[in-house]
């Protein structure tokens, strides 16, 4: 019976090796130069927004692939990377790694830079009345005298409601979509969900894909439409961003933006519209990647850039301290 | 007892009695768990090959002899694996730790082989066929932070060119193999990159199912060359008793897809089993 159990793990020993010589690539190695290869070449060839950035990524190799050898520690490695990938200024870039803070590589999600000029609180407590709050704050809605607001934190399931809420707001002046602070989510969700809010087919933007291997491949273009649904909503929006309003909440500003009775009120959005992927490197650290450029209707690329409003405000510190959010009360004088 | 369940309950209890009645025991359903072993890589998601051992690994099975040879099973397993250990990491304060989740993998196989003997003896019958064989091997990659996840699916259906030995030992043990190998292949996965337009715009709906049948309607039509692999099952059973048998067994499945970017799993699991013959 043990020379069985033995016979045992020894074929299946001598499988499993064969097999992975054979059958399987070869994995990448586990060492500070081949991880700063595996990391700078997945970039070369799957990152699509470069010449959006404004980045040279040649350039980027010859300064700090130096930097890198064999002795290179972990803590080491580690800052390089942070520092190499923060060039991009891309919050679609995040560097994860055991125990330590999740790198952001964008100035406003690392630094949170501005973050307090947005305050969901402030807004329930001095603006609001008649307040529901649906999955757990994912979406907040209330009354601004006659006017409509509706808030939403992400951009997900939250959107299921939008049919019920534009029922209950049918007597409203108009309706205020608030995206501030928007971290995202799956942009279908808005599409699929506000075809309430137009009475015409329209186009949005359009992306394309890397699909082979360099970031020259790409997939054809993909047209993206808000298609209308169910009752029209024939009120006046408004649409409020900041620079925390993120990759699919950039999506929907970028349909939202399309609709002919919109005025888009705030600050810029964040300039992360491309969808990111997830990488791991033999390490065990992961890190994120956008593979798609993206273009909105007009035919520009917004990447690097974010969504500029209509109509710029942007709040101070002295007036949130004062209890006054001045870019929603620009959104309210559009309806009087 | 909703009368939907009881009339497919009857159903079963009078086929099963009808069956019995029939000359020698011609059909047996058999119940497998065992321990897999899955070696997976899927360079559109990741250059790591990742290996995991797990016990969620089940297995029903149906056979018929008469004219025909007749064999259908429905496979699950279920694996978990990282490259290191759960870890944690924060966002904005050290004391506000998330904790990482693995990736995981889940293999389902569908397959029913028909057959003829073309040999047989006292002890030995050799049957060739055909097999549907149809998978679902699905994982969800896990990135570190715990909501970066991303959908992995392989699906397939498809024909293989089945042969099954059964070797009877003596009255009471036996040996049963089986071996496939595919023929042509219907095949549905993922893009170059994991996600792009078609990908998004298939969960429209916004419901796993439909979304499910949008990836599946994507698929194409693959040569042994683009789809290749082979199964391989080694059982051997002790009978208990005219209608029971136990067993256990070896089985070896492997998977290699060359598009839109290499895919390479071998799942080893060794199951015991019961088998109740009718």
């Amino acid at each position: 019976m043990k020379a069985l159990k033995y016979i045992t793990i020894i074929v299946l020993s001598l499988l499993t090796l064969s097999c992975e010589s054979l059958y399987f690539e070869k994995e990448p190695a586990n060492d500070s130069e081949a991880i700063f290869e595996d990391l700078w070449n997945t970039f070369n060839t799957s990152y699509a927004n470069f010449e959006e950035r404004g980045i040279d990524w040649q350039e980027q190799y010859s300064i700090y692939r130096p930097q890198v050898n064999a002795s290179t520690n972990e803590d080491e490695l580690h800052s390089i990377f942070v520092e190499m990938l923060g060039k991009l200024n891309d919050a679609h870039v995040k560097f994860t790694a055991p125990n330590r803070k999740v790198f952001q590589a964008n100035i406003y999600y690392e630094t949170k830079l501005e973050d307090e000029l947005f305050n969901l609180d402030l807004i329930k407590n001095s603006y609001l009345t008649n307040v529901n709050e649906y999955q757990e704050g994912g979406l907040v809605t209330g009354w601004i005298g006659n006017t409509a607001y509706a808030y939403f934190l992400y951009i997900s399931d939250n959107f299921f409601y939008m049919d019920k809420i534009l029922d209950e707001f049918k007597d409203a002046d108009g309706l205020i979509i608030d995206l501030r602070h928007n971290g995202g989510g799956d942009f279908t969700y808005a599409f699929s969900e506000i075809g309430r809010l137009t009475n015409e087919v329209l186009f949005t933007h359009r992306s394309k894909t890397i699909n082979g291997p360099t970031n020259k491949d790409f997939s054809d273009w993909f047209e993206w439409n808000i298609n209308p649904e169910g009752k029209y909503f024939d009120k006046p929006l408004v649409l409020i961003t900041d620079r925390y309003t993120v990759s699919a909440a950039e999506r929907a500003t970028m349909a939202f933006k399309t609709l002919p009775n919109l005025v888009h009120v705030g600050d810029t959005t964040n300039g992360a519209q491309s969808t990111m992927i997830g990488r791991e490197l033999m390490n065990g650290w992961y890190y994120t990647i956008c593979p798609q450029k993206i273009e909105w209707k007009d035919g520009k690329s917004y990447e690097g850039i974010g969504l500029p409003p209509d109509i710029y405000v942007k709040n101070t510190p002295s007036e949130m301290d004062g209890g006054q959010d001045k870019t929603l009360e620009t959104a309210l004088a559009i309806f009087n | 007892m909703k009368p939907g369940i009881l009339t497919i309950t009857l159903f079963i209890f009078c086929t099963i009695a009808l069956a019995a009645q029939d000359e020698g025991r011609v059909n047996s359903i058999g119940l497998s768990w065992g321990m897999g072993n899955l070696i997976r890589q899927d360079l559109v998601f990741t250059p790591v090959i990742h290996k995991a051992w797990s016990p969620v690994n089940l297995a029903v099975s149906y056979n018929r002899s008469k004219k025909l040879e007749q064999r259908a099973y429905l496979k699950f397993g279920s694996y978990k694996t990282s490259i290191w250990e759960d870890f944690t990491y924060y966002w904005d304060t050290p004391d506000e730790t998330e904790v990482s989740a693995p990736h995981q993998f889940l293999v389902i196989d569908l397959s029913y082989s028909l057959g003829k003997a073309v040999y047989q003896n006292d002890k030995l019958k050799l049957t060739v066929g055909g097999r549907s064989r149809n998978y679902l091997h699905v994982a969800y990659y896990t990135y570190g932070i715990n909501w970066m996840q991303h959908f992995d699916y392989n699906i397939s259906f498809g024909l293989d060119a089945w042969a099954n030995v059964n070797y009877n030992i003596s009255e009471k043990h036996r040996l049963e193999a089986n071996v496939a190998l595919p023929v042509f292949t219907y095949n549905s996965r993922p893009p170059y990159m994991g996600q792009d337009a078609e990908f998004f715009y298939n969960t429209y709906s916004h419901s796993d199912f439909k979304t499910l049948l949008q990836y599946i309607a994507d698929g194409k039509m693959r040569t042994v060359k683009e789809v290749r692999g082979f199964d391989l099952d080694v059982s051997y059973y002790y009978s208990i008793s005219d209608r029971f048998e136990i067993g256990c067994s070896y089985w070896l499945s492997s998977n290699i897809n060359e598009l839109p970017r290499k895919y390479t799993s071998f799942e080893n699991i060794f199951y015991i089993t019961g088998k109740f013959n009718f």
